[in-house]
């Protein structure tokens, strides 16, 4: 019964692939052939790295080494949107970022010091979401992520505008946002909006070429909600963040009130997939080229701040935030 | 739409699992509340055709010589899909499912309206267990250890209206018993969606679609009834996410409307495939009241952007009111 049923399946839905160690290398190495975005970018032969590293896979190698062999395969691309999650093994997600895999936890930045030593009144209104009013009648906003849906944004930030409309200026803190969706943080910017400006460019994989994109698509800063705060803003950024919070950036800064204060974000701009391997593994994949206002591609680069100045592990441990007290004072 | 890192404060990606799964959860909530508006827009848009349909449906029901059936059922679905698209993973679900309809049969007709759906997990066979780690790290820079299930969940609907023309009319005595066979064959509209919440997206689909139909329904012993359909879509506008699998729209349209808008294509039976088997006996307890088991199978098979094939079995128990 189960050999029909297996056959049916079969007939009914196609041919699987079969988990071996030598399905999953070429599973993985044709996913991101056919999907990555930016090996002209990064200037990345990806053919070369298949001949490089096919001749170290056999069909007796175990987990532990295949992981090895798949993490030196995305290695060279260097993108904190292309990494391994293995599902298995207990094996750790392997970063190609190497600022990631270096750095791994983040030390130049904590709400908690934020809101202990600079702004006890801080809102919580989501675990990644916070607003306040600083001493001296100075807005503060932080987004950890850009991660819920558009609606939410639209309906919190009316009242977070409102309450701080009548504040000299605002500081929009995205120091470590890892990123979320483009439309929301088309959204957000879009409220600090004086003059519309195209501010992105997006092309996305349309084919398994190299060179088989969409037609670029043009992202222009609209404005958003019942009002626009015209006033001065300072937007704080860190190597950390990342992706959507960096076309935020992009968006704000074609603002002539705000001012990028920080150290140069992560330059991860792309949309992610998240695709599997026989074994059941995940791997992610860039699958766009996101360009600047200029045409020109900042992945692997960031944004450079106006202003640069960072916070060190002691400033943090010790409560102190420098470059926030630097934004402060500039009001 | 970019997929969070989940660095954030200091130990941030012991966020992740958290922040996925609230993340998936919105999505899925807003996705509905989206298809739920749109749904309602056009059934404001077409509410001179809706009208008119409910108002073929009053006539229909109390006409002489003619006869109306609702039902009811509940029941288990299961799929199995290979979306290439998404995956090189068979899925394959373990579903809840339903089924409401209305049939009304003339002298020389019958009109059917069917709404069903299911709900319940969706994991690569094979990987029921699958673990999420945690990409977070302890403060001593080792990685952490804890990991959570990764399995998603798959919604699946459809709603059907279907005119057919009796074809023939049978009858025969067995045993001194009486048969009276009827067939039918008409066109359909349909509609029916897949969508899933896992992590690679494996699975969306949507066709809207122009149908062939044929039915035919056997009274044993007016107590017995067999019945079956046979739906094929002949013309469809099908929706899949585009090949680079994402979606996202620089004029501030929804994600829902994006979808539509930029997955949508024509497809007719020459490039989408899918074909559907309904079959069902139902006892009547009397004149009014029947209960009964019902069969539902369907193969569906489209190319674009990568193949997906899916085959889906359904078992409901139903029940009828007859009048």
């Amino acid at each position: 019964m189960s050999l029909v049923f297996g056959s049916c399946q079969k007939a009914l839905l196609g041919k699987t692939i079969t988990n071996t160690p030598e399905n999953n290398f070429e599973s993985m190495w044709k996913g991101y052939d056919e999907l990555y975005g930016m090996f002209t970018v990064r200037n990345v032969n990806w053919d070369s790295i298949y001949t490089a590293l096919k001749p170290r896979i056999n069909k007796d190698m175990n987990n532990q080494q295949l992981y090895g062999v798949l993490s030196e395969m995305i290695t060279p691309l260097n993108d904190i949107h292309a990494f391994l999650q293995p599902t298995s093994d207990g094996l750790p997600r392997y970063e190609s970022s190497v600022f990631y895999r270096t750095n791994k936890v983040q030390q130049d930045f904590s709400i908690d010091v934020v809101k202990e030593n600079y702004l006890p009144s801080l809102v919580t209104i989501d675990d990644d979401f916070h607003y306040g009013i600083l001493p001296g009648n100075i807005g503060y906003i932080h987004f950890s992520a850009f991660g819920m849906p558009v609606d939410f944004y639209k309906m919190q930030m009316e009242k977070v505008m409102n309450a701080l409309k009548d504040t000299k200026g605002i500081i929009v803190d995205i120091r470590d946002n890892g990123g979320g969706d483009d439309i929301i943080s088309r959204y957000i910017a879009g409220l600090f909006v004086s003059e519309r400006k195209l501010y992105m460019t997006t092309k996305k994989k349309s084919g398994p070429l190299h060179d088989e994109f969409t037609r670029p698509e043009e992202w222009y800063t609209d404005k958003q909600g019942s009002f626009q705060y015209s006033k001065p803003v300072e937007l704080l950024t860190t190597r950390w963040s990342a992706s959507a919070a960096e076309t935020f950036a992009w968006a704000m800064n074609t603002q002539a009130q705000v001012t990028q204060i920080g150290d140069t974000t992560s330059g991860g701009f792309s949309d992610v997939i998240a695709r599997e391997l026989p074994n059941g593994w995940l791997y992610f994949v860039s699958v766009g080229d996101f360009r600047n206002a200029e045409g020109k591609s900042e992945e692997g680069k960031g944004i450079a701040p106006d202003l640069y100045i960072v916070n060190t592990k002691e400033d943090i441990d010790n409560g102190k935030d420098k470059v926030l007290e630097f934004a402060i004072s500039r009001f | 739409m970019h997929l969070r890192n989940g660095w954030a404060n200091n130990f941030p990606q012991l966020r992740f699992n958290i922040v996925i799964l609230r993340f998936i959860a919105y999505r899925v909530f807003y996705f509905l509340l989206s298809v739920q508006f749109y749904i309602i827009k056009i059934l404001v848009m077409k509410r001179k055709l809706f009208l008119a349909i409910i108002c073929l449906l009053s006539l229909a029901s109390v006409s002489d010589a003619q006869s109306n059936s609702i039902q009811a059922g509940f029941g288990f679905q299961r799929t199995w899909m290979l979306d290439q698209q998404g995956s090189p993973l068979k899925y394959q679900t373990k579903e809840k499912a339903f089924s409401l309809g209305y049939q009304h049969f003339g002298e020389n007709s019958m009109f059917d309206v069917d709404l069903s759906g299911g709900l319940g997990d969706f994991f690569p066979t094979g990987f029921f267990n699958r673990q999420l780690y945690d990409p977070g790290f302890n403060p001593d820079g080792s990685h952490k250890t804890d990991s959570s299930l990764m399995n998603g969940k798959i919604y699946n609907g459809s709603i059907e209206l279907g005119y057919l023309r009796s074809l023939s009319h049978g009858y025969s005595v067995i045993d001194k018993k009486d048969l009276v066979s009827n067939s039918y064959v008409g066109a359909s509209l349909s509609n029916q969606l897949f969508y899933t919440d896992n992590f690679t997206r494996t699975g969306w689909i949507n066709s809207s679609s122009f149908n062939g139909e044929y039915y035919h329904r056997s009274t044993f012993n007016e107590r017995n009834r067999f019945e079956i359909k046979i739906l094929i879509p002949l013309f469809a506008r099908v929706t899949r996410l585009p090949y680079h699998n994402t979606i996202s729209s620089s004029n501030g349209d929804g994600n829902v409307k994006t979808f539509f808008k930029e997955g949508s294509r024509f497809a007719w039976f020459g490039n989408f495939q899918n074909i559907q088997l309904d079959a069902g006996y139902q006892y009547m307890i009397n004149n009014n009241f029947g209960v009964g088991m019902h069969y539902f199978g369907q193969w569906v098979h489209y190319a674009r952007e990568k193949p997906i094939n899916l085959f889906q079995n359904q078992l409901l128990l139903k029940a009828s009111f007859n009048y």
